[in-house]
């Protein structure tokens, strides 16, 4: 009797301990090695074959590499369902942070709550959902209003100091609106009278935004200001005026994002391009990997931290990027200068 | 005793059988309506800025017809246009040479239509399904070939002037526009090879058994559809100035509609490129006088949709009307 | 024509005008309870117009119709209804997804409580509707299953289920077999004893002769006779449709044969045709008979190279056709009518002018430009030829009647320099004045040399027309026979494959 009790509490140590050193050796796990710098990151994006999220990317990468960080790529392409699996297998492969571009908010919020369960720190990139940790995130009324800015000291100089404003906008998007509004609030600091003479939809499409202000222009051709709320609104508009042989001489176009190279074509060409509300795309991958080692190492941080936003001109903008042949770098010494907004000015 | 019984039925239905007065009569009526809103629609200005938006769509609407004659249907048009455009600038790009660029881009949308053809003909293949498919494979494609638009980095002259130029006072894309319709409005109807396609689409068995080859019939057609959205696409590239992966999205739902909005039927045996034209144009002028009567955009849609749904109103009275009038 | 006693049915002086036509010019007709009329004429001769007044869907213009004795107004179709007139048209009017019973009492539902229906009634009603009429088939069977026969004898059930006292039959042997035709008669005569007066409307005299107590014709719009139909004949019911006498319907004037032009060996396909062998010459007529199903338009569409074939092989003139090539058939100087003129024949948007043409492009063209005028100048040869009636040469031919249609089709193939041409059912759904001209064309051809094939299931005709007749069954040929040795009763024991017949060529 009594050797039976002895054996059976024998067991139940072994049993015991064994847990204990299971758990410890779970916990040592997500620790990572050395205990600074998360040793694994993953991303699941949505839409990555667009010009700005292989920017993203590309600002990810150099970050991550940078710091040694092993970083793990996963593309939603628009469909949420993947998006919540592909998320779950990063979290069952041993991520320590997770990053996502939400495809859908609603959805996201799932993703949100399976990796406070599971006690993943989880940064989102671009647009808010909740019950998130942190979002990493331009402000788009922020970028607009410096473009405004940069583009009304330029009229003021050298177009006369009256400011009558063609607009493409992308109305379905709210950040686009966005930028529109924040531009023409930049502007008019400047040059308190500034018109918007039309305000059009181009669908953020080059070819559309073409046509909307080819038709725009002849019934009101008098504008000297040209702004997109991305970059080929711009760039199809600024064709539109072109073609419709109005004087170049007595324009300004301002685009926004800088997304691909085509900004810095149009500046260096000379032309009536002269400034870029710029988003940094690769700053906004190098600031997540910032915020996942900060959250790493349980550090507080804002709920929403702002990536850098500036008026690019054809004066400043190889400050901030230089460009070989197809390839486009950029100086982060630099970009890593810009302030931050704390907040947006409007969301 | 027959001629008399055609005559049946009312006013309305006989002026319903009239397809492209009726057409016409509306283009003029709204043009009309448009001017009295704004002085600025009657400009030439305007009015070149029509006709040269206009002749992209009215090009590719050639072949769309024709397709469509016979039959079938292409819905990768707007991706063969992106397509296009992107090689085109880049192989202009590389070579410096407007010619070579032009000949790929042609050469490509050649491709695109023979396949597109050999799916429907070999593989007995659904064309509303096989362009579909076409279009997604295209639009991919384009991604993986360029992520980024591809600009344009010599400046040629004669590059600009395919889609900017002017031949006097006429937009060349315009003069492109009428030599092919022209040409093309003839051999659609006096020559033999156009009046196969009607056979073939009004009826392929008894086309089959007149003797006419309609698997290469079909074939050709498809790939004289591709050609003309890649000349287009050309013409697009060129106003650009850039080539533009995500450009002609929704082009070919804009074609179709303009094609079937001027008469075409998508059963195939009928149709005219008058239609076509008057079809386009219709749809172009409602998307510019909303613009510029300074009307919020998104009637655009909206009111190309019901315009639309009227035309296919009135095809479908046109059919019943007809079909009273069959007596056997 | 004074009324007859007991007439149910009675209608005096009806006339009818569209904008531009006439189409019933002062008709009187009148039918008894207990009789079958049959009304007969040419197409366009006022008979659908007639049965649409009758059936409530054209007002007349002027006249009266008595029902009974006592004058009617039908305005709507359920006016005819309510006064138990029933029309059976040749497009069935059933919902093929609904059951036999659910058809037959469409329009009027037996209740419970007047609220739902009572299906046990119904069943059991269509049970002894079915009964009555002899129709072997559960009244839960979904239309959809039934064969046409069957679906017609539904059509009469449902006749029956609102008492009809007047039913009207539109053509309504065109889709059955000659079974199915017998016992169709045997319905309508029992339909008969109860009293029940049938207007019989048909293109076939001898249906009329068979089964018809007085016949009615009527052409262009006015009544011609009506007669009881032991006091007349087929020869004066023609010549009373058309107004001309017609010596013979069959004219033959062709007589020599040339060398053989389509020689078939041991044609198979997959699905039909079991080693099927035959001869045409220059000059003759072959006429191939068989029951539906016997594979006479399989052989059709595989010798022109529309169907795929397994083994065997077509010359013309010594040169084998290659499998599945229509044009290379159309090169060689090969024809085909098809049966279904409109849906295989028949280009219906396009004018007279252009279906004539359609095979004969090239001829017409030069550097691949159309010739118009002459074009123009090549149809309105065959036109004036075969009598085609069209207000012009560009009208569409889908506005064209069925006679009409078909000489389009036939004009199409005799521009073509043709050596052999195959008329699937050639004069199916035409009226006698036009069958007669088709066969004088026929037998023209065959006196200008070519190799003529015809496909029919109408006896007479067949009979008539060939120098030579095979019968077909089940893909085989069953039958041969010379113009001298063929007799009816051995076609049809053929046709059925009671037996086989195999006459040598003398």
């Amino acid at each position: 009797m009594k050797k039976l009790i002895l054996i059976s509490l024998a067991i139940l140590m072994i049993f015991a301990l064994a847990t204990v050193a299971f758990a410890a050796a779970g916990e040592k796990e997500k620790e990572g090695p050395a205990g600074k710098v998360p040793a694994r990151v993953g991303w699941v994006g949505n839409y990555m074959m667009h010009e700005w999220y292989q920017n993203v990317w590309k600002g990810m990468r150099q970050r991550a590499e940078m710091l040694g960080i092993e970083l793990e790529v996963l593309d939603a392409n628009l469909d949420m369902a993947k998006q919540v699996s592909f998320a779950e297998d990063l979290i069952a492969k041993g991520v320590d942070v997770l990053i996502i571009t939400p495809v859908q908010q609603e959805g996201a919020a799932a993703i949100v709550k399976k990796a406070k369960m599971e006690g993943i720190p989880l940064i989102i990139e671009a647009s808010a959902v909740e019950g998130m940790t942190t979002m990493v995130a331009i402000c788009d009324y922020d970028c607009g209003y410096k473009g405004g800015v940069a583009t009304g000291e330029y009229v003021k100089k050298n177009l006369g100091g009256k400011a009558r404003v063609m607009a493409i906008d992308l109305p379905m998007l709210r950040p686009c609106i966005l930028r529109v509004d924040g531009f023409m609030d930049g502007l008019r600091t400047v040059i308190p009278g500034a018109e918007i003479v039309h305000r059009l939809d181009g669908q953020g499409l080059k070819d559309q935004a073409l046509q909307v202000s080819t038709d725009a222009l002849t019934a009101d051709s008098n504008i000297n200001v040209i702004y997109g709320c991305n970059d080929d609104s711009a760039l199809g508009a600024l064709q539109a005026f072109k073609a419709a042989g109005l004087d170049e001489g007595k324009l300004v176009v301002c685009g926004t994002g800088g997304e691909g190279n085509a900004f810095i074509h149009a500046m260096q060409e000379g032309g009536p391009y002269k400034v870029e509300a710029a988003m940094f795309p690769e700053a906004v991958g190098y600031e997540c990997i910032n915020m996942s080692v900060k959250l790493f190492n349980g550090e507080t941080v804002p709920e929403h931290y702002v990536t850098p936003t500036f008026a690019l001109t054809t004066e400043n903008w190889d400050d901030y990027y230089s460009l070989e042949g197809d390839v486009r770098s950029i100086n982060w010494d630099n970009v890593n200068k810009i302030p931050r907004e704390d907040q947006c000015g409007k969301y | 005793m027959f001629s008399s019984e055609s005559s049946k039925g009312g006013l309305l239905t006989k002026l319903v059988l009239f397809n492209e007065i009726i057409l016409v009569a509306v283009l003029v009526v709204i043009s009309a309506a448009i001017s009295i809103g704004t002085s600025q629609f009657y400009s030439t200005s305007n009015i070149l800025n029509i006709l040269r938006d206009s002749s992209m769509a009215i090009i590719a609407g050639i072949g769309m017809t024709m397709l469509l004659i016979t039959g079938e249907v292409d819905l990768s048009i707007g991706s063969l246009v992106a397509f296009v455009g992107v090689v085109t600038m880049d192989i202009i790009n590389k070579t410096n040479s407007v010619f070579l660029g032009v000949l790929a881009g042609l050469g490509l949308g050649a491709v695109t239509g023979l396949v597109n053809g050999l799916v429907r003909t070999k593989f007995k293949v659904n064309s509303l399904i096989g362009t579909i498919a076409m279009m997604m494979i295209l639009r991919g494609s384009v991604y993986l070939y360029k992520l980024e638009a591809v600009q344009n980095y010599h400046q040629l002259e004669t590059f600009y002037s395919v889609g900017n130029g002017y031949l006097g006072f006429m937009p060349i894309p315009v003069i492109i526009m009428v030599v092919l319709y022209v040409v093309f409005l003839v051999i659609l109807y006096r020559t033999v090879p156009g009046r196969r396609l009607y056979a073939t689409g009004g009826n392929e068995i008894a086309a089959k058994i007149s003797g006419i080859k309609v698997d290469n019939l079909k074939i050709l057609t498809f790939v004289a559809n591709s050609v003309f959205a890649a000349i287009s696409g050309i013409i697009l590239v060129s106003r650009m100035n850039s080539g533009q992966p995500n450009a002609g999205v929704g082009f070919e739902l804009m074609v179709i509609s303009g094609v079937i909005l001027g008469g075409t039927s998508l059963g195939g045996g009928e149709g005219t490129l008058v239609g076509t034209l008057v079809g386009l144009l219709i749809l172009r002028v409602i998307n510019n006088g909303i613009i510029i009567l300074r009307w919020n955009q998104d009637l655009q849609i909206v009111i190309s949709g019901l315009i639309i749904i009227l035309a296919v109103y009135i095809d479908n009275k046109r059919k019943v009307a007809r079909s009273k009038i069959i007596t056997t | 024509m004074a009324p007859a006693k007991d007439a149910v049915l009675d209608v005096r002086k009806i006339s009818k005008a569209f904008p531009g036509v006439k189409a019933l010019d002062a008709v009187d007709l009148s039918l008894r309870g207990g009789e079958v009329h049959a009304l007969i004429g040419e197409n366009g001769a006022g008979k659908s117009t007639l049965i649409k007044i009758l059936a409530g869907v054209y007002f007349k213009d002027e006249g009266d119709i008595l029902f009974n004795g006592s004058p009617v107004e039908i305005s709507t179709p359920s006016d005819s209804l309510k006064l138990g007139i029933k029309v059976v048209f040749q497009e069935l009017s059933l919902i093929p997804h609904m059951t036999v019973g659910e058809n037959v009492f469409l329009e009027s539902f037996p209740l419970k409580n007047n609220r739902t229906i009572d299906w046990d009634v119904l069943y059991e009603k269509t049970q002894d509707l079915l009964d009555t009429i002899g129709l072997d088939i559960t009244p839960k069977t979904k239309v959809y299953k039934l064969t046409v026969s069957q679906q017609q004898m539904v059509e009469i059930a449902r006749a029956l289920s609102h008492e009809a006292k007047v039913i009207i039959m539109d053509e309504p042997t065109s889709a059955l077999t000659p079974n199915e035709v017998d016992h169709l008669f045997n319905v309508i005569r029992k339909l008969k004893e109860r009293g029940i007066g049938i207007l019989y409307v048909t293109h076939k005299l001898e249906e009329v002769m068979a089964l018809c107590d007085r016949v009615t014709v009527f052409r262009d719009g006015k009544l011609i006779s009506s007669r009881e139909v032991s006091e007349t004949s087929t020869d004066n019911l023609v010549t009373d449709m058309v107004g001309r006498s017609i010596q013979t319907l069959f004219p033959r004037s062709h007589a020599g044969k040339g060398d053989v032009v389509l020689d078939v060996r041991s044609l198979s396909t997959e699905k039909k045709l079991r080693e099927v062998s035959f001869q045409v010459r220059g000059g003759e007529v072959v006429g191939i008979f068989g029951l539906m199903g016997a594979g006479r338009t399989e052989l059709a569409k595989a010798m022109f190279g529309l169907d795929a074939v397994q083994s065997g092989s077509i010359s013309i003139e010594g040169q084998e056709l290659r499998q599945g090539s229509t044009s290379q058939s159309t090169r060689m100087g090969l024809g085909y009518l098809t049966e279904d003129r409109k849906g295989e024949g028949l280009v219906l948007q396009m004018s007279v002018a252009q279906n004539i043409t359609l095979p004969s492009l090239e001829d017409i063209s030069s550097a691949g430009f159309i010739k118009r005028k002459e074009e123009t100048t090549r149809s309105q040869e065959f036109v004036d030829a075969f009598s085609i009636k069209t207000p012009s040469l560009r009208q569409k031919v889908m506005y064209l009647s069925g006679g009409n249609q078909q000489k389009v089709l036939l004009a199409r193939w005799l521009m073509k320099k043709l050596k052999v041409i195959i008329l699937d059912e050639p004069t199916r759904g035409i009226d006698v004045g036009a069958k007669a001209e088709i066969h004088r064309l026929i037998d023209e051809l065959a006196s200008k040399g070519l190799a003529i094939v015809v496909m029919t299931s109408e006896m007479p005709e067949l009979l008539g027309v060939s120098d030579h007749i095979i019968v077909m069954c089940d893909g085989r040929i069953t039958g041969e026979f010379s113009r001298e040795s063929a007799e009816m009763e051995k076609i049809l024991e053929a046709a059925i494959g009671q037996k086989e017949y195999r006459y040598a060529e003398q």
